[in-house]
């Protein structure tokens, strides 16, 4: 075997020092060949991202991080100091969020031509531009500044920046995650399109093995600081041994079979939204967000709303929450006329409804611990303020937070994410609510976090019959989970039907574009039963 | 051992938390010590002192010594119970100045922020009247028009101050208001007026406290250099009045300004700091 462009072993980093240092890193050995791409696959706090940073020592120097371990690159030793020597020379980073990384004051092609004024003082004026066509963007774009840019585009160029250096490694930490996924696919495709063109080596570091799958040819699965499964990707697909890494595979790919329908659709629905307009803006500058949408939801039944950011897809559960009023249309909840009640009317029946939202610090008032957030819940279902703490520790337990009095006095800061999610479920729980709105309440979850929140949210439906409309932009996620889809784009429905139906046989083209850009967990090895 | 320790502070509910993080910083006590001894001396000093402020002797301008620890003005009054005194005024000023600007400011920015946009624009347009007008010189004309007073001299202070605060409290009423768990109380049916007032105004009032202590600064500063251009209560002793007096004999007796001098600065930054830190341990996110 030819000398690997990077070779990494036994690496270890811990942070913090002192009698209990936190161990990010435990024992990690792998080694890329030149123009290989391999990826390193985990969920969030497993130590990729600080892996990936070790290599070029980006380590924050506040966490005191101590690493230990051998590097070498093309064959030589390297220590702290060679390996900062190799940020932009030899080895290029692509971040998620390139508007952090980007100077905000400076025009994106100054900001280009700086790494070619280092790398190649010689290069012609228009060596920017050229490499503005290399990742696809028209040589207008230099003169931009970073925020006038997409965040594909911002991406673009970043991945220009590297090319600038001359790279012969791109590490890229989640390149793609802030994305929408037909941009995510074209900016795929462009890396491998580089990468052909150039020869350069890729680490990609992800959460989603579809992405991995059509990326690289070899992944590192790591967990908790440890590798704990490697190999060509194929066959760690195929033989995959850990629990861990069945379930990653699991949550990329079509293999779970789709839900059926749940309920009658000669039901009347429980929430119904129809011809739903609603614009932000006045005269020319009015931005049109939802051009007559509408949906149907039934008793112990699933509606995911799928489509990309920018859809409308939260305006709609804005509106069906009525926390934003629409310009026109009809909004029934329980066969009620929502936007026909009075103020006083309005409070009492959208009780009958409550939000699950994304996972961030701001779903819970930070000054309230669980109890009191569950308490005003309790109080709307009308629980007496003697029996709260006792119904309270009973929700909880139902949500398998358990025991539940451990939670009560908690603050939501201070429970992980998970725990906070299930904490949002109890609290639509506790206020015995029939419909919930969730709007993508696992983006950004982490697949084990994702199952289980899943597996409640079916679990409770069984249990209550709950309705569920569950907005998302994970089309595998609405595959497994939703029993109906309906599909929007530029504020309208464009299709909507069975989820499996939807997905597997789309008709519109928008959704057409949206299923084939989805990253599907591509298995070439011996396929596994169903 | 160490973690088992930090386990039961998170287990602690929120109040003993926040005491016990106060008392482990040394700038907190520092500056609540002082800010709590300033009280007691503007409480009780002049119950035991107050019957020596007009004490005349015949040690005129003496320097600062062990009869007479900051010396004697010109008609041989002693210098420390007039500063003891005039903490009352210093302290009043500020204190009433600030609550009544911290309230009243809260109270229309958490209204201007959370109603409509047609009422944002008008008290916002307001406080900006309020915001240019020139202090001193606003508050030169009303004790010219109406005559000095105390009162007078803390509505003036109050009526320079409340836009800060309101424009505060509306900066962070706008930002929580868009934060899901507002929207999460709106859904469980709660009226306008109880999210504002039980979900959005505890959130928001940390930094509109702390602003608060910066304007008792800000007033008693004020008072001062009102009270040393002539323009304080004349029958009420003061730091600022005392600085006044003291100029005319700086080089026979430095102590008659410097002590007052010293007063305000060491006031003002006590009340400063102190806001700083209550506005660290109000955060609830904040670690450690």
């Amino acid at each position: 075997m030819a000398t690997p462009l990077l070779s990494i072993s036994n690496l270890s980093v811990s942070f913090g020092g002192g009698a209990a240092p936190v161990r990010a890193v435990n024992g990690v050995s792998l080694s890329i060949a030149p123009g290989a791409a391999v990826a390193v696959v985990g969920e969030s706090g497993s130590g990729k991202s600080t892996l990936a940073r070790t290599i070029l020592d980006l380590l924050p120097a506040a966490g005191r991080p101590q690493v230990e371990g051998r590097f070498a690159f093309d064959g030589q030793d390297c220590d702290a100091a060679r390996r900062r020597s190799l940020r932009g020379r030899e080895v290029a980073m692509v971040f998620q969020d390139p508007l952090s990384y980007l100077d905000p004051l400076m025009r994106v092609g100054r900001q280009i031509a700086e790494v070619l004024a280092v790398h190649e003082p010689a290069a012609a004026p228009d060596r920017v531009d050229e490499l503005l066509a290399q990742v696809q963007l028209k040589p207008g774009i230099a003169a931009a500044f970073p925020h006038e840019l997409s965040g594909g585009m911002r991406q673009r160029v970043m991945i220009a920046m590297a090319l600038a250096c001359g790279a012969r490694l791109l590490i890229a930490d989640e390149p793609t995650t802030a994305l929408d996924v037909t941009t995510q696919a074209e900016i795929l495709a462009l890396i491998s399109k580089l990468r052909a063109e150039t020869g350069m080596a890729l680490l990609l570091i992800s959460h989603d093995l579809g992405v991995v799958s059509t990326m690289c040819d070899e992944v590192h699965v790591m967990y908790r600081g440890k590798v704990i499964e490697a190999g060509p990707v194929a066959q760690v697909f195929a033989h995959a041994e850990h629990d861990y890494t069945r379930s990653l595979i699991a949550a990329g790919s079509a293999r779970n079979a789709p839900a059926g329908l749940a309920a009658d659709p000669a039901e009347p629905p429980v929430l119904k939204l129809e011809g739903i307009r609603k614009s932000y803006g006045k005269g020319p500058h009015a931005v049109e967000v939802l051009r007559g949408s509408g949906i149907e939801l039934r008793r112990g039944e699933t509606l995911a709303l799928v489509g990309e950011s920018g859809s409308g897809k939260s305006t709609l559960a804005k509106v069906a929450l009525s926390l934003v009023r629409p310009d026109a249309g009809r909004l029934e909840l329980m066969g009620r006329d929502l936007l026909a009640m009075s103020p006083d009317a309005l409070r009492r029946a959208r009780t009958a409804m409550y939000p699950v939202f994304q996972d961030s610090s701001e779903a819970f008032n930070p000054r309230r611990p669980v109890l009191g957030i569950l308490g005003q819940a309790l109080a709307v279902a009308g629980v007496p303020q003697a029996e709260r703490e006792a119904r309270a520790i009973e929700v909880l337990e139902q949500v398998h937070l358990s025991p539940g009095a451990a939670f009560l006095h908690r603050y939501a800061h201070e429970m992980s994410g998970g725990q906070r999610q299930r904490l949002a479920i109890a609290r639509a729980l506790a206020t015995g609510a029939e419909v919930l709105v969730a709007d993508e309440p696992l983006s950004g979850a982490d697949v084990s976090i994702r199952d289980r929140v899943v597996a409640l949210l079916r679990e409770l439906q069984a249990q209550r019959q709950l309705a569920i409309l569950f907005i998302t932009h994970d089309i595998w996620l609405a595959r497994s989970f939703a029993h109906r889809v309906a599909v929007m784009y530029k504020g309208e429905i464009v299709e909507e039907g069975p989820a499996g139906e939807i997905i597997d046989a789309p008709r519109h083209p928008y959704t057409q574009r949206l299923v084939s850009a989805a990253p599907v967990v591509r298995e070439t090895g011996p396929a596994v039963p169903a | 051992m160490q973690s088992s320790i930090r386990a039961s502070a998170t287990a602690m509910s929120g109040p003993d938390r926040r005491l016990r993080k106060l008392l482990s910083s040394p700038l907190a006590l520092f500056s609540g010590g002082i800010v709590i001894l300033l009280l007691l001396c503007a409480a009780i000093g002049p119950l035991i002192y107050g019957g020596q402020a007009l004490e005349m002797s015949a040690d005129r301008l003496a320097g600062p010594s062990a009869q007479d620890w900051l010396g004697t003005d010109e008609l041989g009054r002693s210098v420390l119970v007039q500063m003891i005194l005039g903490s009352r005024t210093s302290l009043f000023v500020g204190l009433a100045a600030a609550v009544s600007a911290t309230v009243a400011g809260a109270l229309i920015g958490a209204v201007s922020g959370f109603g409509g946009r047609g009422l944002d624009n008008f008290v916002m347009r307001i406080t900006e009247i309020f915001q240019v007008m020139p202090s001193f010189v606003l508050a030169a004309v009303i004790v010219a028009l109406w005559g000095p007073g105390m009162g007078k001299i803390v509505l003036v202070i109050a009526l320079l101050s409340w836009p800060q605060t309101a424009r505060m409290m509306r900066g962070e009423v706008l930002r929580i208001r868009s934060l899901d768990y507002v929207a999460a109380a709106q859904c469980l049916g709660m009226r306008p007026w109880e999210v504002l007032w039980r979900e959005v105004v505890p959130n928001a009032i940390a930094p509109v406290i702390t602003l608060g202590t910066l304007i008792v600064g800000q007033a008693i500063l004020l008072e001062a250099g009102l009270a040393f251009f002539g323009l304080g209560s004349p029958d009420v002793a003061s730091w600022g009045k005392m600085l006044n007096s003291g100029q005319r004999f700086f080089y026979q007796a430095w102590w008659l300004s410097v002590f007052p001098g010293v007063a305000i600065f060491v006031t003002v930054l006590a009340f400063n700091l102190a806001g700083d830190k209550l506005a660290e341990v109000f955060n609830p996110r904040s670690e450690h």
